[in-house]
């Protein structure tokens, strides 16, 4: 269970960006992130991905403060997927997915037959096959979007984070994208969190929101009879 | 990735460098008989003196230099191509060479000031690689200094370029009040050559070279997960500061003791990580540092016998034929990569 109590996000201690959030999420949860431009989504992921400091409140995972977690603990934690392009020449499909071993990996990063036989089970869930032994840089937009995606499951861990997974994609992809992420948070049993601004499409598929609102206040919101009612009432106020 | 395919390639890519590595004791200006070489090797008996010196003297030290400033220079170009996330970064974005240069600069101009020598043996000398060291160390320290309370490495990157720029006005400025002995001498030793190493200094720079060849592959990990990026690598375990820091020590180490040896040595660097990365198509370092160390230590040799220039008197400047080879193979990649 992830759970936060009052966090403060920001970059400086005197300057939050955005304060009094609380959530809590569980395993199981597909969890989208809604505010406008600017608002601190992505800060707000960095910080829960603990790539960044929160500046007040508490954010624990399990009982333990992300924080305060060492650096190889957290990997095996929590994964993300960048809005941040990944440039490398010369690397197949199936090698970038094995990166997302790493947190597992002796010091020379030598995959053992688990972790080949982890490899396998990923590019089979992300449905991947076709594409693996072609060269990352020289995909689509959307398979490369799987491929990144298919790195960080390939992390194994509870908790996933994505910023803006959807975004310059076409309808087809955006689909597949968020059935994918359906698939791992409820057969897989993770957390997923995402930013998005596919209000119509996340609202068919998150059991729960988290919005940012221009007022300061954050909210969570969680899948009802009034779903969909409360979401966009809690967007106008954003809009 | 295909692990036959690479162990063919492997294979080739050492009967290459043993070639290269022969060449450079079999051909020079001097014309020594084949079967006389192996004897002189060997130790057994030789027909002529001065062919045995120049065999052991002279060939050996400067191909064993040749062989192990290859090696060296290539891994650490692809190491701050790794790290600067850049094709364009070679060994000497840190500055260490044009820290070397200076070291250099005011010992020679302090030589020929102070009277010592104005012979052009000076170069070759202890004298000289101290003062490269030390210049190297220097400008090592203020970066690795640097790099330790700075993250973010295009910073580093610039702060690097921008030491050097420094440094070469400095050195301009000496020059400008240096004897033309004196500006002889630093501009002979900025050309680069296997050859100032004797058969006394080689063992020390095969010593330090070969540690830093080691100490690149417990590096093949982290440089992987650099080439995610920052947060990808952060988020994937790896404590971004050590892993940097101990990348920026195994390059200067390489760079700064080869340069301290040979002279500035360009373009290998920087040319040896593209033309592996085309020939094993893989961007793994477990794979490319083995494949930067045969192919950067095979052309290497290579440039040694042509700058021997067979059967001609003189000898050519190692820079001109490590940028005259490396400048086409770079664009010949380049151009077969994007299919232009």
């Amino acid at each position: 269970m992830l759970h936060a109590e009052n966090m403060s996000i920001g970059y400086r201690k005197e300057k939050h960006i955005f304060s009094d959030i609380t959530f809590t999420a569980e395993a199981g949860d597909m969890i989208g992130l809604l505010g406008v431009n600017g608002i601190g989504k992505s800060t707000l992921l960095r910080t829960i991905a603990g790539l960044q400091q929160r500046t007040g409140g508490t954010l624990e995972l399990n009982g333990s403060d992300i924080h305060a977690l060492p650096v190889a603990e957290r990997a095996r934690q929590i994964s993300i997927v960048l809005t941040e392009r990944i440039f490398i020449d010369n690397i197949t499909v199936k090698d970038l997915v094995a990166l997302g071993r790493t947190p597992y990996t002796g010091w020379l990063g030598n995959l053992n037959d688990a972790d080949k036989q982890e490899v396998e089970n990923v590019i089979r869930v992300m449905k991947i096959e076709k594409l693996q032994n072609r060269f990352f840089n020289e995909l689509s937009d959307g398979e490369k979007q799987k491929a990144i995606i298919a790195r960080a499951l390939c992390q194994q861990t509870p908790v996933m984070i994505l910023d803006e997974p959807t975004a310059f994609l076409d309808f087809r992809n955006k689909r597949d994208i968020l059935d994918i992420l359906k698939i791992i948070s409820t057969d897989l049993k993770k957390t997923i969190i995402f930013s998005t601004h596919d209000i119509e499409a996340s609202l068919e598929y998150c059991n729960k929101f988290w919005i940012m609102t221009e007022t300061g206040v954050f909210r969570e919101i969680t899948r009802t009879e009034n779903f969909r009612a409360e979401v966009m009432g809690a967007l106008a106020v954003v809009n | 990735m295909n692990t036959g395919r690479n162990t063919i390639l492997f294979i080739s890519l050492i009967a290459i460098m043993v070639v290269a590595f022969a060449a450079q004791l079999l051909i020079g200006s001097v014309k020594i008989p084949f079967e006389q070489v192996i004897s002189i090797l060997s130790g057994n008996r030789f027909d002529n003196e001065a062919w045995g010196n120049i065999v052991i003297q002279s060939r050996l030290p400067g191909a064993l230099a040749a062989l192990f400033a290859g090696a060296g220079l290539s891994i650490s170009g692809l190491q701050m191509q790794t790290l600067f996330r850049n094709p364009v970064a070679g060994p000497f974005v840190l500055g260490i060479s044009s820290g070397a240069s200076l070291g250099v600069a005011i010992f020679i101009l302090a030589a020929s000031a102070f009277g010592l020598s104005t012979q052009t043996h000076i170069i070759s000398g202890w004298g000289i690689i101290i003062a490269a060291s030390l210049g190297a160390i220097a400008v090592f320290l203020i970066n690795f200094l640097l790099s330790l309370r700075l993250n973010d490495v295009v910073a580093i990157l610039i702060i690097g370029l921008m030491i050097g720029g420094g440094i070469s006005a400095l050195i301009e400025i000496m020059q400008s009040f240096s004897s033309n002995e004196a500006l002889k001498n630093f501009v002979l030793w900025s050309f680069g050559s296997f050859r100032y190493v004797g058969l006394s200094q080689i063992l020390y720079l095969i010593i330090i070279v070969s540690t830093g060849c080691i100490f690149s592959f417990f590096l093949s990990k982290p440089l992987n997960l650099l080439l995610l990026g920052d947060t990808y690598a952060s988020s994937s375990g790896l404590n971004l500061r050590s892993a940097k820091v101990l990348v920026v020590l195994c390059t200067s180490l390489l760079a700064g003791s080869i340069t301290a040896f040979c002279g500035p040595i360009g373009f290998v660097g920087l040319a040896v990580p593209h033309i592996a990365r085309s020939i094993f198509k893989t961007a793994d370092h477990k794979i490319l540092t083995p494949a930067c160390i045969l192919i950067g230590a095979s052309i290497c040799c290579l440039c040694n016998v042509l700058a021997s220039a067979p059967g001609a008197d003189y000898v050519l400047p190692v820079n001109a034929i490590t940028s005259l080879l490396g400048a086409p193979a770079v664009i010949w990649i380049i151009l077969k990569q994007k299919k232009v």
